[in-house]
């Protein structure tokens, strides 16, 4: 099943009444969409109020999505056009079209990186965070590091991962497992939610 | 932030089935670009969409004070374009009469691939296929898969040392064919011959474009403007505005001039699905958005137009 | 911090493997459903969605972004539309080195047409063939006047 299938079958649990399955489109992609919108929208804590806007205005508008665009094209577009009326509220010019930076792509920017996204709390908790997870990744047994560098960084499938590795595709289901465990364990000290978290 | 882990992933066996990891993808995809913009090449090449063909012979010359490119169309009405430092030019032979104006873009087979063509590999995947024969030369087959619905994919075949594109073929979401272009004979090397141009100068015949008319409030990912002029084209009385958006691979027009009278909202598409075309009023504009790209990247680009504030 | 649900292997399995989509469409709207449900499988999947999102370089961004639109939505109107699947229109991939072979000039003909569905028939816009032939600028350098199938539509049937 491909990641467009999934999404859509998440869009049909909300559609058919679960909001619950809603923030788990929420969790895949606000990263994403905290950094699409900051490079049209520079106030960090505005980025934030920006991204809740857009899933709350996705939410609503759910209904409209008809499934032949990807979710995240879909939700991309509500981004930006939020991110847009937002400015043009503050009265705040607006970045012209040909701006590189209205366009998302999947490679991470080492300039935006470096400018980052953040208040200086949310800023070290991030930089902490990604210390955490890259020392944890550099610590897994190799056959694990391969499995989980095949898988997150180049998006390979299970089969190509298997093809590449060498080993049955169950092999890289249990490899990736167990990676994501041994570096969740490292990372949760640092995210560890508060009990009266709701989500 | 840079992963040092990163690294030791590169000597990982690299496998024919597989589609090549992001960074491979974009190293090949500009060898493919560069590769007939740095060789001298001489040929004919055929293109065909639908049951239409043309056969082009083109001569590549890439250095030197008389570099350029020129085609020549081989049947139908005689025409020809010659590429140089300073843009290309289009020369009809009419009734005994030579015409010549600027075009926009000196984009040609081979030269399909942008001149920063590993951004590519943001928007298109590429895999590897096996190797095939054309015009005698043996050719390896690349697939660049779009990663959406906004874009048609492709699948060229590449000549090994070179890199040199010999045939490239677009193809619709379902991988059927919707136009391609392929060498029938080629020479690469030497010194091909271009022709001394005796024209006059030809007048540029394009503005660029000072206010934007309209907003464009979303554009299908990857997409960007490259052009923004107001221009005579050919046949036409009126002078419009035309601005060009593109990922690299795909083109998309947005004609405007002034709305004389309501305008229907009229879609077209053509006999193979490859050309869509939306028209619409926006404010007091015609809005035409058309190119040689899927139905959705057309929609969502002429639904996002409103009237500047 | 100690878990209070005990898993067995082949929950934590799935749950790794529907993060990447590796599930059967049943056992992905099981694991949909049990997740909803579950608060410490949710805090599970959003570790795991944090993993890989600092591994392809996003910042962590605010801890309860998701927390707050949650909240928001428990204002909104719950959302009942069930969905009618729109076909698979993602590329297929693609074509095997045989069969490319098949990519001779005779298959052109045989190529099917894209039919539009049945709509109200347009004439064609009056400056539209000499739009298409300035847009041949950016297209290859051949004289193509392709044949164009013209319909009236509403903008609000696209979505607008």
């Amino acid at each position: 099943m491909s990641d467009r299938d999934s999404d859509l079958l998440l869009v049909e649990q909300v559609r058919a009444g679960d909001k619950q399955a809603f923030g788990l489109l929420v969790e895949k992609y606000r990263r994403k969409i905290v950094r699409l919108i900051s490079r049209m929208v520079r106030d960090p804590d505005d980025m934030e109020d920006v991204a809740q806007d857009t899933f709350i205005k996705a939410y609503r508008a759910l209904p409209q999505f008809r499934g032949e665009a990807a979710f995240y094209t879909w939700l991309y577009r509500i981004a930006v056009n939020t991110a847009k009326n937002h400015l043009a509220s503050r009265n705040k010019a607006l970045p012209t079209v040909s701006d590189q930076a209205v366009n998302d792509d999947d490679e991470p920017d080492e300039r935006l990186v470096a400018q980052e996204v953040g208040t200086p709390e949310t800023e070290l908790i991030s930089k902490q965070a990604a210390m955490a997870v890259n020392e944890a990744v550099e610590a897994l047994p190799e056959e694990l590091r391969q499995a989980i560098i095949l898988r997150e960084m180049e998006g390979l499938s299970y089969e190509e991962i298997a093809e590449t590795m060498n080993c049955p595709i169950g092999t890289v289901r249990s490899r990736i497992f167990r990676a994501r465990e041994a570096i969740a364990a490292k990372l949760r000290p640092i995210l560890d939610t508060p009990e009266d978290r709701r989500w | 932030m840079k992963w040092a882990w990163l690294l030791s992933i590169a000597s990982l066996p690299a496998s024919a089935a597989t589609f090549l990891p992001q960074t491979e993808a974009s190293i090949l995809l500009q060898r493919i670009a560069d590769a007939p913009r740095h060789v001298s090449y001489e040929g004919v090449f055929v293109t065909q969409h639908g049951d239409r063909m043309q056969s082009l012979f083109v001569a590549n010359r890439p250095e030197g004070t008389a570099s350029g490119s020129h085609l020549k169309a081989l049947d139908g009405e005689k025409r020809e374009v010659l590429c140089d430092k300073s843009g290309a030019t289009n020369i009809v032979f009419r009734d005994g009469q030579v015409s010549t104006e600027k075009r926009l873009s000196a984009r040609h087979f081979p030269d399909l691939l942008p001149l920063n063509a590993a951004a590519l590999a943001n928007w298109y995947s590429v895999r590897l296929g096996g190797m095939e024969r054309v015009a005698g030369i043996d050719c390896q087959l690349i697939e660049l898969a779009p990663k959406d619905v906004f874009r048609w994919g492709y699948m060229l075949c590449i000549e090994k040392l070179s890199n040199m594109p010999i045939r490239a073929v677009m193809l619709n979401g379902q991988g059927q064919p919707l136009m391609q272009s392929a060498f029938t004979s080629l020479k690469l090397g030497g010194a091909p011959d271009l022709p001394a141009t005796s024209l006059p100068p030809v007048p540029d015949g394009t503005r660029p474009v000072t206010a934007d008319s309209i907003e464009v409030r979303s554009l299908p990912p990857g997409y960007t403007r490259i052009t923004a002029v107001r221009r005579h084209i050919p046949n036409y009385p009126a002078e419009v505005e035309h601005w060009v958006f593109s990922d690299g691979l795909t083109y998309i027009s947005l004609f405007m001039e002034p709305a004389t009278h309501p305008v229907e909202t009229v879609r077209g598409q053509s006999k193979h699905g490859m050309t869509n075309l939306l028209t619409r009023q926006v404010g007091n504009i015609q809005a035409t958005v058309l190119g040689d790209a899927p139905w959705p990247a057309i929609e969502l680009l002429a639904t996002n137009l409103e009237p500047r504030r | 911090m100690q878990r209070s649900v005990q898993h067995t292997q082949q929950e934590d399995d799935t749950l790794s493997a529907f993060i990447d989509d590796e599930l059967s469409e049943d056992m992905a709207r099981t694991a949909i459903k049990r997740l909803a449900a579950n608060r410490p499988e949710r805090k599970r999947h959003a570790e795991y969605c944090a993993i890989g999102d600092a591994m392809r370089g996003l910042p962590f961004g605010q801890a309860d972004l998701t927390d707050r639109v949650m909240a928001a939505l428990e204002k909104e109107p719950t959302v009942l539309a069930p969905m009618r699947r729109a076909p698979d229109r993602r590329p297929v991939m693609w074509l095997a080195a045989a069969t490319v072979a098949a990519l001779t000039w005779g298959l052109w003909a045989a190529a099917p047409r894209h039919e539009p569905p049945a709509q109200v028939a347009a004439a064609q816009p009056g400056n539209v063939q000499a739009y298409l032939a300035a847009h041949e600028d950016y297209a290859q350098a051949v004289d193509t006047a392709p044949d164009m199938h013209y319909t009236r539509v509403s903008l609000t049937e696209l979505g607008k």
